[in-house]
């Protein structure tokens, strides 16, 4: 194995949003930061709006012929089936490359609420869940919410609602992006209903600063990357400039699969594959951020004399209480035939954004709950509105079907002309808890491996009951805006099946070593020197998005770090 | 529920290994040489040509399959148009892609000869037009057919609405049509799909 002499003050695995504040603060502090990330270094001007190359052959993804996840599903029986993702149309990588998955996002940014940190203390136990406390309060994360909005740039404003969380500062360094004419009839149904639509915030500059230029309304935002750098990536916003510093190195395609410890709760080296030779790294303190699913992974794959279970895997407690975003997408038509002329030149604009959000029932009082069948008032969710997304791809491969019967020919041509001449589709999408469950959690498998002959992670993807009643009640209200607005064919999709891009958890923090991985700064108890800022720290949420969120951990943990370090 | 990934990859029971994969390694195949692939156009006659990867009976019944699935029906352009041919034979070119997605894709033509047969006793390449759609309906209510065909128009799909660097949607014929506006900036060279893995890094 080659090595590296150079000891580093740090060293960073992975590169993403979990990642980007770390590198960020402590290159900038004067601490000689080395990333290690198994993606390439994907640049600015090497992203297109090409759907083959974005999403049709998943570039920015390893080929699942040679990296891939074993999912755990239950099948009709109720038994729980393995099923290699290899060998299935899901994919639970969401992008590899500098800056990771943060590059594709669409940067729908809403902050946790109060609330979101205390699930217990507020709603009680709930039957088959492991809820709980986090050892923080809102309080404590609003500083770094806000250092996100400056630092890495979110564009928005406040305008008060029912469940506005409080704010350290006035309103937003980025106004708000512009809006498509729906926005406007969204702001009046809400107000029809009784309550103020969420002005949604996003992870994007709308006016340029001195490093990036504002968003062109490329119509192309979730799952492409940006060619004017306006959205608020990791390797836009922190890690262009960690370099400028001259204390970062970024070494990509460099597979992290080992993190030797010292035998006395260090880490000393991490070891890692570079153009299929093994090479490592030596450091003072190691930061894990690959997101929640590999990060537990090569926690797990850690394993030796020291460590028999893996890293911080004492209790065998790595891994569990995986979560996700609950939730569902639904949908309408709104016909141009059934608006005036004037009406439908703005509506069809393309690349304006919709922006706005119900959280009227981000908890969910008792009447109401009740109504669904819960005794006490239950933690409800955010329902965002969108346009459907540019690229024909999907839109067409939907269209061939007719229930189960395949469509060709004449009607199905035909089919496709009326769909994409004759109206625009508005959706929306709901966000609420994935509870933790035992049912929902990654382990090493025992059989598949990866190409280097490392074992691959197997994700159980079991959810809770209650998070489907909690989503159908909000596509309700979701559903009754988009009636208001004229839209047709409404309709929701609730399915306890995951977003595999909103994963988090697998090493929640907490007080206690017993009942948690990391303590509340985000240290591994049992390791001195390792530390986890990916969103694998959460240990309930799924309310809203997370990113924002695991931005914001993780610049109040290189805050700890600065403090410690210095 | 079908998605456009299920159908292409969830083909493990169809893959009966019937046939030997032909030429699968070392076939380095761009876009303008798949071009040359195509079938001549002689007087009224097309006249159905061998290539790297089809026998010229399976490039009949592939090319005529699209036209029953996406037709020159006034409405839009055609699969020629879109060089929906072009596209299917490149799929085989993609080293990315999986062995057993391509063997799929060949098994479908094969098993559309076979019941060709089966129904008329009588090879494809000798069913008149009216018995080639009879053909592909009634392959679209058999299990295996509803798949295949269904993978055949995902790939007619992105024939159409791609974007036109691959030498699909010639024009912009298909964008043109949908009304569709594309993205921008669009793909140059060096970051298409055959050539970004080098581009950035990650060959
Ligand atoms: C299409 C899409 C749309 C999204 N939209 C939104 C949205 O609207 N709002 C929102 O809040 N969130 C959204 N997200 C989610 C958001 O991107 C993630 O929450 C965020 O990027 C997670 O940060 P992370 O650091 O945990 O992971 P990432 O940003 O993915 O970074 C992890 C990095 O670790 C690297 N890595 C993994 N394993 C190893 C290893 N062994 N060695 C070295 N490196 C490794 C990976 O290659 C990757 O670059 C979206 C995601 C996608 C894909
Ligand atoms: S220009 Fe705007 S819409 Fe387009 S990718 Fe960038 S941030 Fe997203």
């Amino acid at each position: 194995m080659e090595q590296n002499n150079i000891k580093y003050d740090i060293c960073v695995v992975g590169s993403g949003a979990g990642a980007g504040p770390i590198i960020y603060e402590l290159s900038k502090a004067g601490f000689k930061v080395v990333v290690l990330e198994k993606g390439p270094w994907i640049k600015t001007e090497h992203f297109s709006k090409d759907e083959l190359v974005a999403c049709r052959r998943n570039v920015y993804s390893p080929n699942k012929k040679d990296e891939f996840h074993v999912i755990e599903s239950k099948n009709h029986k109720g038994e729980w089936v393995s099923k290699a993702t290899r060998d299935s149309s899901k994919d639970y990588w969401n992008g590899n490359m500098v800056g990771g998955s943060s590059n594709l996002m669409s940067a729908y940014f809403h902050r946790m609420k109060p609330v979101d940190f205390k699930l217990l203390s507020t709603y009680g136990k709930i039957e088959g869940a492991n809820i709980v406390d986090w050892p923080i309060t809102y309080n404590d994360l609003e500083p770094f919410y806000a250092k996100v909005e400056k630092v890495v740039g979110v564009s928005g404003e406040v305008r008060p609602h029912s469940t506005q969380e409080p704010r350290s500062t006035e309103d937003f360094p980025y106004p708000p992006l512009k809006t498509n004419i729906i926005s406007q009839w969204i702001d009046e149904a809400g107000k029809q209903e009784g309550y103020k639509m969420v002005h949604g915030a996003r992870g994007i500059i709308s006016i340029p600063n001195e490093d990036r230029n504002s968003c062109y309304y490329s119509g192309y935002c979730g799952s492409y990357g940006c060619s004017s750098d306006a959205k608020s990536s990791s390797r836009v916003a922190l890690l262009n400039k960690a370099l400028k510093t001259g204390n970062c190195t970024i070494i990509p395609n460099a597979k992290v699969y080992h993190l030797k410890t010292d035998g006395n709760h260090k880490i000393i080296e991490a070891q890692y594959y570079l153009n299929n030779q093994k090479k490592s790294v030596k450091a003072g303190t190691f930061v894990v951020a690959c997101q929640a699913i590999e990060t537990v992974r090569l926690l797990l794959m850690s394993k030796n004399k020291d460590t028999p279970n893996g890293i911080g895997n004492e209790n065998r407690l790595v891994g569990k209480n995986l979560i996700f975003s609950a939730g569902g997408i639904g949908g309408g038509n709104l016909y141009f035939k059934d608006f005036d002329e004037e009406t439908d030149k703005e509506l069809k604009k393309q690349g304006l954004f919709v922006n706005r959000a119900i959280q009227h029932w981000y908890e969910i009082d008792e009447k109401e709950a009740k109504a669904i069948g819960f005794n006490q008032k239950i933690k409800g969710g955010t329902v965002d509105f969108l346009f459907e997304h540019s690229n024909p791809m999907p839109k067409l491969i939907r269209s061939k079907w007719q229930g189960s019967k395949l469509l060709y020919g004449s009607e199905l041509k035909n089919k496709i002309k009326k769909y994409f001449t004759e109206q625009r589709r508005i959706k929306f999408e709901i966000f609420n808890d994935w509870l933790p469950t035992d049912d929902c959690f990654v382990t090493l498998d025992d059989k598949e491996v990866d190409k280097w002959g490392d074992p691959v992670a197997k994700i159980r993807i079991g959810y809770h009951p209650h998070d489907l009643k909690v989503a159908k009640l909000l596509a309700k209200k979701g559903e009754k805006i988009l009636e208001i607005i004229g839209a047709k064919n409404i309709s929701t999709g609730i399915s306890g099946a995951p977003s595999p891009n909103l994963v988090v958890g697998g090493c929640r923090f907490g007080t206690d070593p017993r009942s948690s991985v990391l303590d509340s700064n985000c240290k591994v108890h049992s390791i001195n020197n390792l530390y986890i800022t990916d969103g694998s720290f959460i240990p309930t949420g799924g309310s809203v998005p997370y990113t924002w969120t695991i931005y914001a951990n993780s610049f109040r943990i290189s805050h700890h770090l600065l403090k410690i370090l210095k | 529920m079908h998605t456009e990934e299920s159908l292409l990859n969830n083909i493990d029971k169809w893959v009966t290994n019937r046939r030997k994969f032909i030429k699968t390694v070392g076939i380095v195949a761009v876009y303008s040489q798949i071009a040359k692939l195509q079938s001549c156009h002689s007087s009224n006659k097309t006249v159905y040509v061998a290539n790297d990867y089809l026998t010229a009976k399976q490039a009949e019944i592939i090319q005529k399959t699209q036209d029953v699935l996406f037709p020159n029906d006034g409405n839009g352009p055609s699969v020629t148009d879109i060089n929906a041919y072009g596209h299917f034979l490149w799929v085989f070119s993609d080293k990315r892609k999986k062995q057993n997605e391509k063997e799929y894709l060949l098994n479908g033509i094969d098993w559309t000869e076979e019941t060709a047969i089966e129904n008329y006793q009588k090879s494809f390449h000798q069913l008149t037009d009216k018995e080639i759609h009879q053909l592909v309906d009634f392959i679209a209510n058999t299990n295996w057919g509803k798949d295949w065909l269904s993978t055949v128009l995902t790939l007619i799909f992105e024939a159409l609405a791609i974007d036109s660097i691959y030498n699909v949607n010639k024009n912009n014929v298909g964008w043109t049509w949908l009304q569709h506006q594309n993205g921008s900036p669009r793909p140059t060279d060096d970051i298409t799909y055959t050539k970004i893995f080098k581009t950035i890094g990650a060959e």
